[in-house]
């Protein structure tokens, strides 16, 4: 047995070892490639399901009329948005309005706050309060947005209907300030990131020409910080544009032109979780509609994503 | 010398004093205001979160109790309750995890340990980060028009609500993965690599138990939110049932008692298995005309903020020992 180490068959048979080795290897490597396809595969079927109905649903109602409204017989301009009603407007605007308008008080609500919470933690905080306070405010974002919907119409409407007169039971101001508090935790995050990686030379610096901290904060570090609190500040508007029940409860669910924020709006997600909620049957115009709204919704978010990533790569500062 | 002191002293004759005045009184104080709205921007979110849950909590009080977990739901708030959303919450809960874990940590592991630098990693790289951004909404319209119309013909079943779950929860799953697998240092690779390992038993012995408590962080915290999700279940279909979802992928009784035919029958994949989940039941008595049924919406968020912050405080507790 001694001289086994000689012996030609464990050496052989070790290939043999090897050779599975290899194929287990190769076989998990393709195994895990597979997994990450799925995302792949994902992007392509949320594509392919959002254009091929809302290919149906233009050849029924015309595209002109979605983006441009149309002319009554009596000769006077319609935009209006009702495909589920008897007398059907298809155009999108009034949906685009509430989402806007809605996300346009919620990121006034939401930048200061977020920017605020985000100096205060990388250059107020001690490290271990620091520590502490991040993961609590990133439990804002945890909370799940239907609760947010119930706290904007049972607390926040009926406290604003005291102050403000004309303000209806669902509108887009409640449900925007909440959307904002929510939103919060985004830009702060990731603005505190962007605000870390400033080097501490450039405050050292800053200091040594007799700043107070506030100017070195407001004045150094937030333009050094410029391009992660832009993708910050557009990663919200997405959350904005794309939340659903904080308005579905809180701003209600009628579609208008309108910039005042007291009134009922309708928002691009409202109408999606409405129609669909509803029974509307496959193939029905009110049907396709959904997705041709969910295309616009889909295609709007891309484009400030790629606004978002495309500011934090390209206008990166790098201090070496 | 003398002429440097007049330097400092007087600029084109005007004492320096008025030319270079430092303010610091005023600039002071508005450091301070500063520092106070930082303080208050901070804090305000933390005020209106204990708002939210001390309203609540006094909202629902009159109905926090056993039977909100025993009652089925019904036209008359007073005899309602969430069980079958919350067994249907449970059960969704349960199988999500069980697909998105594999897959996110595969995703992951793929993306940090085997991909090469190429066009096609930044493809999935890229495809990743942007689905990552999609409203939840947009994940309901696929479940829609890929699970509901495609394979159960119409039917929102529980198998559609978790296969759009784990889809909507997969991007975060694999970003925070990877982070924590990134985060493992290149020694305990290099040095199992040393005693002849292969890049597999690499991965499975020292990289992923090294990342592991990372890796639980981004699946709870991404599960959480899952669970909290209400629209993409709305576009979905779902509504309000009457009975307890059938969880069980395999029929026992049949099989034990050798019907084989009926292995499928009355089991998770069943085309009758309509679900609800607790946001969702949440929802619909929230917008109930029936004061009553706020009331009952208010208990039914006190145990959904139970169940998603109790999640984020394992979490976070796994990510502060991790450190």
């Amino acid at each position: 047995m001694s001289n086994s180490v000689n012996n030609p068959e464990p050496d052989s048979l070790d290939i043999y070892q090897r050779r599975d080795r290899n194929i287990r290897e190769s076989v998990i490597g393709y195994a895990l490639l597979f997994c990450a396809f799925v995302s792949v595969l994902t992007t392509v079927a949320i594509v392919y399901v959002l254009a091929s109905e809302t290919v149906s649903f233009f050849g029924k109602a015309s595209i002109g009329e979605f983006l441009f409204g149309k002319t009554l017989e009596n000769g006077s301009y319609s935009c209006s948005w009702t495909p589920q009603f008897a007398e059907k407007g298809f155009c999108v605007w009034p949906t685009v309005n509430g989402t806007l308008m809605v996300a346009l008080i919620a990121m006034l609500v939401a930048t200061p706050l977020g920017l605020a919470t985000a100096v205060y933690l990388a250059e107020y905080a001690s490290p271990r309060l620091g520590k502490f306070l991040r993961p609590v405010i990133e439990l804002l974002a945890g909370v799940p947005t239907v609760v947010y919907g119930y706290f904007a119409l049972t607390v926040v409407t009926p406290f604003l209907n005291k102050i403000i007169p004309g303000l209806q039971g669902f509108n887009a101001l409640s449900a925007g300030l909440i959307m904002g508090i929510m939103i919060v935790p985004t830009i702060a995050s990731i603005s505190t990131d962007a605000m870390v990686a400033v080097p501490t030379s450039l405050r050292e610096a800053a200091y040594g020409l007799g700043s107070t901290k506030k100017e070195v904060a407001t004045n150094v570090v937030l333009p050094a910080a410029l391009s992660g609190i832009c993708a910050a500040i557009i990663l919200g508007i997405s959350r904005a544009v794309g939340e659903t029940m904080i308005v579905a409860i809180a701003a209600g669910q009628r579609p208008v032109l309108t910039l005042d924020p007291r009134q009922t709006v309708g928002t691009m997600t409202a109408y999606i979780a409405q129609v669909a909620k509803g029974d509307s049957r496959v193939g029905s115009v009110e049907y396709e509609a959904l997705f041709a709204v969910g295309m616009m919704l889909f295609l709007i978010t891309l484009l400030l994503n790629i606004i978002s990533k495309l500011i934090s790569n390209r206008f990166k500062e790098t201090y070496e | 010398m003398s002429n440097g002191i007049d330097i400092l002293d007087t600029i084109d004759g005007q004492p320096t004093d008025s030319r270079f005045d430092p303010k610091l009184e005023s600039r002071q104080l508005w450091g301070k205001i500063f520092a106070a709205f930082c303080i208050f921007a901070t804090s305000l979110g933390l005020v209106v979160l204990a708002f939210l849950i001390y309203q609540v909590i006094s909202d629902g009080s009159s109905r926090l109790n056993l039977d909100l977990f025993k009652l089925y739901p019904s036209r008359r708030p007073l005899e309602s309750g969430y069980r079958a959303a919350i067994l249907g919450s449970i059960a969704m809960l349960s199988y999500v995890l069980v697909l998105v874990i594999p897959l996110g940590v595969c995703s992951a592991i793929y993306l940090e340990e085997y991909a090469k630098k190429n066009w096609f990693t930044d493809l999935i790289e890229l495809n990743i980060y942007n689905l990552a951004g999609i409203p939840s909404i947009i994940y309901g319209l696929l479940g829609l028009g890929l699970f509901v119309r495609g394979i159960y013909g119409g039917r929102a079943v529980i198998v559609t609500g978790i296969l759009t779950i784990t889809l909507l929860i997969l991007p975060p799953v694999i970003v925070i993965s990877r982070e924590a697998i990134r985060a493992v240092p290149q020694s305990i690779r290099q040095a199992s690599y040393g005693v002849g390992a292969t890049k597999w038993q690499t991965i499975s012995h020292h990289v992923l138990p090294a990342a592991l408590p990372g890796i639980l962080t981004a699946v709870i915290i991404s599960t959480s939110r899952g669970i909290g999700e209400t629209a993409p279940i709305v576009v979905l279909g779902a509504g309000t049932v009457l009975f307890d979802p059938k969880a069980s992928p395999i029929n026992f009784g049949a099989l034990f008692s050798g019907r084989i035919g009926d292995v499928f029958t009355d089991t998770l994949w069943s085309n009758d298995n309509f679900f609800s989940v607790l946001p969702y039941q949440i929802y619909e008595w929230v917008g109930d005309p029936k004061a009553e049924f706020q009331v009952l919406a208010s208990a039914g968020i006190v145990v959904l903020l139970l169940l998603v912050l109790g999640m984020n405080l394992i979490a976070i507790f796994l990510r502060s020992r991790a450190k």
